[in-house]
């Protein structure tokens, strides 16, 4: 369905030099310097597959994103979406395709929401009875009708954001690239979103892209990552490989009676576990450790020796803290 | 390629405006201003002129010349710069560039459905003012059917020459990345080469003969000049073929403009 080659793009950015004089002397004589944002990635993807993009800010994501629909042209490598090079044809590839950037929006900033999706219509050339039916569905899942008559500028983020997964969708798109879709949204909103996305993929087998800092969005739909790093593919495959590899730490929270001073005997105590850390805010105490080294009863017994405890609570490690880790190392075995 | 796609471009731009009321008020104000402005100041010039005409045209004549400069400026207006600027500034043209459309025809119709509210607004008062002046009369200007078709017919492509002229000015903004310095020197420069401060023969001969060669005199001085009955016959004929060169010219200059803008464009933010 989507088959990327060595694909690379550079940048150019003109380097001004600090205050007013390197302001003017930018103006006559900018300093070029390429700037790679996208190095040389490879990378396939089967109908209704459901892969997270992910990355630090910065990483080319959105570039990738970017070129993957036709707006931008790769500086090297070739990209294939459905057997359609985006940028030589952009039409013909925008038509199969639905993208929502999550920091902007698709809809008409003055228009009631349903102007917007009637010349959404129009542009896309959906049928009268698709656009009823799939107005229909939007509106059971995202709740479209409480707001399709209010202007876009009125509308609250959340809904704004409904509304755009709904424009992205219009037209049954094949692949449906979604960049940050749930940036700033509240958890029923996000809830939502995720549900509306499930759907369209098990009923119309609708290939995904999700980039996204919300590490639940990525557990929840999809099962294959990648991981962007500096414009390099640092990780590509099962999400699950990646949680039973770096998932090995768990965290400890202790709510205590009265202030821990014992953080150093602690450290030395369990100097054997070179990922243990400690961490003390006021009468809470945040021990991580990893689960192979150190045991549970350990730390608990070694605390509630030398402090009150009023409560405690222990978690798995977070995709997140995962995937943090992963782009401090930057560098992944599995 | 089906043009409907399009006509919903046209439509919303046309809503989009109608969701400004303000702005419409607005824009009453600043044409009836500056239609005042140049009426009094004409009146001051000739009056205290030693002749009763000036280059061949008469007060009656100059303040005919005057309003019916205003109407075509408003039928021919359309801002692409502001269209793109917007788009490119801030990065907005990825969300044209993700849909299945041509992003210069969407433009076009962008502007166009702007340009249509502006003239429902306004068309109907300023047909009138003419009207009621009775300057009609007294600069001897007789309206036929055929002379109306003419000036329609060369109000169109006044209106296609003045949108690829701005278009093409409007593809700078990848180059400098900054617009209101392009805004301004592309609205004083069209004004005053399209004859909308002074008729283009008030200039001296050589400049005037250069003027009309340049595409600026091609959107409003020709249409009006014309309806006047102040360009007619051969003179007429020709004016309307080089009119046609530049409609076709400056279209052809724009989608190569945009062409090589499309490639080496970055999107901005995010």
């Amino acid at each position: 369905m989507i088959e990327v080659s060595h694909v690379s793009k550079d940048f150019i950015k003109y380097e001004k030099e600090k205050g007013l004089k390197g302001l003017v002397k930018g103006f006559f004589n900018a300093k070029k310097k390429i700037y790679k944002a996208v190095d040389d990635i490879s990378f396939s993807i089967k109908e209704g597959e459901m892969v997270g993009y992910i990355g630090a800010n910065g990483a080319g994501k959105s570039t990738t994103i970017k070129m993957l629909t036709g707006i931008l042209t790769p500086t090297h490598g070739e990209i294939k979406v459905n057997g359609i090079v985006p940028t030589l044809d952009r039409k013909a590839n925008a038509k199969t395709i639905g993208v929502v950037f999550g920091q902007r929006t698709q809809l008409w900033w003055d228009l009631p929401l349903q102007e917007s999706f009637s010349v959404l219509k129009e542009i896309y050339q959906v049928s009268d009875e698709d656009y009823e039916e799939r107005m229909a569905f939007f509106n059971e899942v995202l709740g479209l009708n409480e707001f399709i008559k209010s202007p876009v500028r009125t509308l609250s983020l959340g809904q704004r954001m409904r509304a755009d997964i709904a424009a992205s969708l219009i037209h049954n798109p094949k692949v449906l690239y979604l960049d940050e879709p749930t940036i700033g949204l509240d958890v029923s909103a996000k809830l939502a979103m995720r549900q509306a996305i499930k759907k369209m993929n098990e009923t119309f087998k609708t290939t995904l892209i999700l980039t996204t800092h919300d590490m639940d969005d990525i557990e929840d739909l999809c099962s294959r990552i990648m991981i962007l790093d500096h414009g390099k593919i640092i990780y590509d495959g099962d999400l699950s490989k990646i949680k039973e590899k770096y998932g090995t730490m768990k965290t400890l929270s202790f709510s205590c009676g009265e202030a821990f001073e014992q953080v150093n005997e602690l450290k030395e105590a369990f100097s054997f576990d070179p990922d243990f850390s400690v961490e003390v805010n006021e009468l809470n105490l945040i021990i991580k450790f990893n689960k192979h080294t150190t045991s549970v009863s350990q730390v608990t017994t070694f605390v509630m020796k030398h402090v009150d405890v009023v409560d405690m609570s222990m978690s798995d490690t977070d995709i997140e803290t995962i995937v943090a880790s992963i782009y401090e190392a930057k560098v992944v075995n599995v | 390629m089906s043009l409907r796609p399009y006509f919903a471009f046209f439509k919303a731009y046309f809503l989009v405006y109608l969701a400004y009321r303000v702005q419409v008020i607005l824009w009453f104000f600043t044409n009836a201003l500056e239609i005042a402005f140049a009426m009094l100041l004409w009146t001051a010039i000739y009056a205290s002129s030693s002749v009763d005409v000036l280059y061949g045209f008469t007060l009656s004549d100059m303040l005919l010349y005057q309003l019916l400069m205003t109407l075509s400026y408003s039928l021919t207006d359309m801002n692409p710069i502001d269209t793109l600027y917007d788009d490119f500034n801030d990065g907005k043209i990825a969300m044209s560039l993700i849909k299945p459309v041509n992003y210069e025809i969407q433009t076009f119709f962008q502007n166009l459905g702007a340009n249509a509210f502006r003239n429902m607004v306004l068309l109907l008062p300023m047909i009138g003012i003419i009207l009621v002046s009775g300057l009609l009369n007294s600069s001897n200007v007789s309206l036929s059917l055929a002379s109306l078709g003419l000036f329609v017919l060369s109000i169109v492509m006044g209106l296609l020459i003045n949108y690829f002229v701005k278009f093409v000015f409007s593809n700078l903004v990848f180059y400098t990345e900054a617009s209101f310095g392009l805004w301004q020197l592309q609205a004083i420069v069209i004004s005053l080469l399209a004859g909308g401060i002074v008729p283009l023969h008030f200039f001296p001969d050589v400049i005037a003969n250069v003027l009309r060669l340049l595409p600026f005199a091609y959107i409003q001085y020709v249409p009006v000049m014309a309806l006047m009955g102040r360009i007619s016959g051969s003179e007429l004929t020709s004016a309307l073929l080089i009119q046609s060169i530049w409609v076709g010219v400056l279209a052809l200059l724009a989608h190569l403009v945009w062409k090589h803008s499309i490639k080496h464009m970055k999107v901005n933010g995010g």
